[in-house]
């Protein structure tokens, strides 16, 4: 197995499946959405080790973590509140397995991922916790990675984010993007993005200064789920990831030429 | 309003739920929904294993499975609310089980007062 694949995988699927699981599981269950995709990358690497790794490693964590939370769901069925508008259809076997695979089905998914980046964005939460919030959850950054991004320290991180995990938890449900204050927060949402396409483009750690990968899917995806949802003229923002884009990968080939 | 019983009939194992495929399950989830949203579903109930055993009689003889006869086997319940019996009858009719060959015994709820 390439060394570097579980990282990298745990950064491109983790924001997606914690973000699906959250729907399944309710806001409230924030720390157990966390622990299921956990549980599915464990198991995915135990696994990988003596099978190889699948063709398609990102659907086999799907399937695990859905596996998972159907495990979880079947054990405690009446001693956890899931989420409201689920819980009537995770109460019985009749119809848990098929309402997990639809908040995991392509649309659904994406829509998930934005309606958590809206929930970061909580008013109430100061706007670095906000950043640091999506960072962790949605782009699968550690403790110590944000720590170096945002150039503070390990512990002042660490209680950031779990105070803002607590807020987020406390809040009844996961944002609408049908809410009346989706004007308020679509402006946070945008630092959010750029900030995060910042952090793509200079990398996170010392080691590795520039990291295609995430900061390319960053760009792609939360954009393109905006783009979906928010009218024209809230597009335009959005449009300068897309041209640093550009812009990196003309540095990159000017690089190697001078090199 | 009455209170009604759908006993799922099946006569291919391989329909009880968590063991049909996605599209199958997906069927239920709509019908329940549509249950739900007409203010029908008073419980989705669950659906049953095949594993069973029946206790009979004054001597208490237990036998193995609950029948021999596979079509028999109650693969499942839930519980509606419903106008009257032809309203529970024409609901029972979405039920997916039905274009996989099973059936669904509509029980309305005795009521001490009916």
């Amino acid at each position: 197995m390439d060394p570097d694949l579980p990282a990298v995988l745990f950064r491109r699927e983790s924001g997606r499946l914690v973000a699906a699981l959250t729907r399944v599981f309710g806001v409230a269950n924030l720390a157990l959405a966390e622990d299921v995709v956990q549980d599915a990358f464990c198991r995915a690497l135990e696994v990988w080790k003596h099978t190889g790794v699948p063709d398609n490693p990102a659907a086999w964590l799907m399937a695990a973590a859905k596996n998972r939370a159907l495990d979880v769901i079947r054990r405690e069925r009446t001693a956890t509140a899931y989420a409201p508008e689920m819980g009537r259809w995770l109460q019985t076997e009749w119809t848990a397995a098929p309402a997990i695979d639809e908040a995991f089905a392509g649309e659904a998914i994406r829509d998930e991922q934005l309606r958590m980046i809206f929930s970061c964005c909580h008013p109430r939460l100061p706007e670095e916790a906000q950043i640091v919030l999506v960072l962790h959850i949605l782009c699968g950054f550690s403790t110590a990675e944000i720590a170096a991004a945002l150039l503070s320290g390990y512990a002042g991180i660490e209680k950031r984010l779990s105070r803002g995990k607590k807020a987020l938890a406390a809040s009844k449900r996961l944002f609408d993007l049908r809410d009346a204050d989706f004007d308020d927060r679509l402006s946070s949402v945008h630092r959010a993005l750029y900030l995060l396409f910042n952090e793509g483009y200079h990398g996170a750690g010392q080691r590795a200064p520039f990291r295609p990968t995430s900061a390319g899917r960053r760009c792609a995806s939360p954009g393109c789920s905006v783009s979906l949802h928010a009218p024209e003229r809230r597009r335009r923002p959005l449009s300068r990831p897309s041209w640093r884009c550009t812009r990196r990968a003309c540095r990159r080939g000017s690089t190697r030429w001078e090199s | 309003m009455g209170e009604f019983v759908y006993l799922i009939r099946n006569s291919d194992p391989a329909t009880l739920a968590g063991s049909g495929p996605n599209q199958s399950m997906q069927k239920w989830l709509d019908w329940m929904r549509h249950l739900e949203a007409g203010g029908h579903l008073k419980n989705p109930g669950q659906p049953l294993s095949r594993v069973g055993s029946v206790v009979r009689g004054p001597d208490r003889v237990v036998t193995d499975g609950p029948y021999a006869e596979t079509k028999d086997v109650i693969g499942g319940f839930l519980i509606i609310e419903a106008a009257d019996l032809a309203d529970a009858v024409e609901l029972a009719k979405g039920c997916p089980i039905l274009s996989r060959g099973g059936a669904v015994e509509v029980r309305a709820v005795a009521r001490p007062d009916a």
